[in-house]
């Protein structure tokens, strides 16, 4: 598959994944917790495609993030770029194609995700966080492991099969 | 020799995005003029998948809280009846009161806020992520006459101000918001200071910790300053002293809010302009 396709793809699934959070999850939320499904795009990206490429999709998928949930621009693409480089580099050693997997890794990462962004965000002097940072990471970290094998299944497709992403690469 | 290579384009791939990262959330803080401009135009083009979005789910979201919630609605709509029941007894005082009021201001030619045209608009959107701050989202925007900065209120009083107004859709911090500060005024004394909000914790309080000196209790109502350079006019409702707390540097006074800014479906923006 040609990294154009791939590029056009994985396009198609961030605008949807966005939609998503900014109109269906903006209001189903459980206990005050939406699930952070561009953040679970991204940390799947790092786990199917590696760090490089994971790291490079993240990041504008983060920067896509911070402008259309008005926070400080930069921000979510500075996360998502380093827990989707992160993932990629655990998925190098570990990675298994595999719903379980996907949920618990995913969980894992999305939980390192939430730290990440509560941290830069009061680095950065906005304490942006709307509930307790245990109840975000725990709320997060679950709902984002029960989307984790759609979403696998989604990203995969996007990348195509792993050798046609090595011969992308 | 092909995994080193693929390793140190990896570092270098991470290190120019975080170096990006890094930059861009530098021009963020320091209003980077044609960035803002990026931003709200890549907001309007988004704006039509996310009406598309918001048509498709909210007979989801609607049909959820009918199912799960149901019990709950009737309860609160019963307790809303007696509520208007009880208002509607006040109302015909508060009139008279207005009135005499009105005539009062006429003859001392003082302006009101009631004279201050507002636009009413429906809350189309809490916080779109967990990390969103303290906003709301409607569904107003510039070409309605909207801009940056107006006041917001509901009927019980101020709820926030508009934060970015969007060509069709605004959005609006919420007087929750720890960043959101406001000049008030004590009415029973005149004494003025600047409140700010206490976060998602206590989303009815504000906290004044500035400018109190001496007697303000309990119980006193606070409206907005106002000011030749306020972004607020004079005597918004904002809420009543529910605690006065003494502090070296003067008075802290904890306000319990008119309005339930967790709870709103529509509110009015005040078209007002703070002077330049």
């Amino acid at each position: 598959m040609s990294p154009l396709t791939i590029g056009l793809r994985m396009t198609v699934v961030t605008i949807l994944a966005l939609a998503l959070q900014t109109t269906l999850f903006a209001d189903v939320r459980v206990a005050g917790v939406a699930p952070e499904i561009v953040l679970a795009v991204a940390v799947i990206s790092g786990f199917v495609a590696g760090p490089h490429r994971g790291a490079f999709a993240a990041f504008w998928m983060g920067l896509a993030y911070d402008i259309l949930l008005d926070i400080p621009t930069g921000l979510a693409a500075l996360t998502f770029c380093l827990v989707a480089y992160g993932a990629g580099l655990a998925g190098e050693v570990a990675f298994r194609p595999t719903w379980w997997f996907a949920s618990g890794s995913c969980a894992v990462a999305s939980g390192l995700g939430v730290v990440a962004l509560a941290v830069v965000s009061t680095l950065v002097g906005r304490d942006l966080a709307a509930e307790s940072l245990l109840t975000l990471i725990l709320g997060v970290a679950l709902l984002n492991a029960l989307f984790a094998p759609a979403i696998m299944a989604v990203v995969r497709w996007s990348y195509g099969r792993p050798h046609e992403l090595r011969a992308a690469t | 020799m092909a995994a080193p290579t693929q390793r140190g384009r990896s570092w270098y791939t991470i290190g120019l995005l975080v170096l990006t990262a890094l930059t861009l959330l530098t021009l963020d803080f320091r209003g980077f003029g044609p960035l803002e401009t990026a931003q709200s135009g890549l907001r309007n083009v988004f704006a039509p998948v996310r009406s598309v979005g918001d048509a498709i789910s909210d007979p989801i979201t609607n049909g959820a809280d009918g199912l799960f919630n149901y019990g709950e609605l009737e309860a609160e709509n019963a307790e809303l009846r007696a509520r208007i029941a009880e208002l509607e007894g006040q109302a015909f005082q508060t009139q008279v009161e207005e009135d005499e009021l009105e005539r009062i201001r006429d003859v001392a030619g003082l302006e009101s806020v009631l004279d201050i045209p507002v636009l009413l608009a429906e809350v189309v959107s809490g916080p779109l992520g967990n990390f969103s701050g303290q906003s709301v989202e409607i569904n107003k925007g510039k070409l309605d006459g909207i801009r940056d900065g107006m006041p917001v209120v509901t009927g019980s009083g101020l709820v926030g101000r508009v934060l970015e107004a969007g060509r069709n859709r605004s959005t609006v911090q919420l007087i929750t918001d720890p960043e959101f500060t406001v000049g008030i005024r004590v009415t029973a004394d005149g004494e003025v200071g600047l409140a700010h909000g206490d976060g998602a914790g206590s989303p009815r309080q504000m906290t004044v910790d500035q400018g109190i000196s001496d007697g303000v209790s309990v119980g006193d109502l606070i409206i907005t300053s106002g000011g030749r350079t306020s972004r607020f006019p004079p005597g918004l409702a904002i809420g009543t002293v529910s605690d006065v707390i003494d502090k070296d540097r003067g008075l802290e006074l904890k306000v319990a809010l008119n309005a339930n800014p967790t709870d709103i479906g529509f509110v009015n923006v005040v078209l007002y302009e703070a002077a330049e």
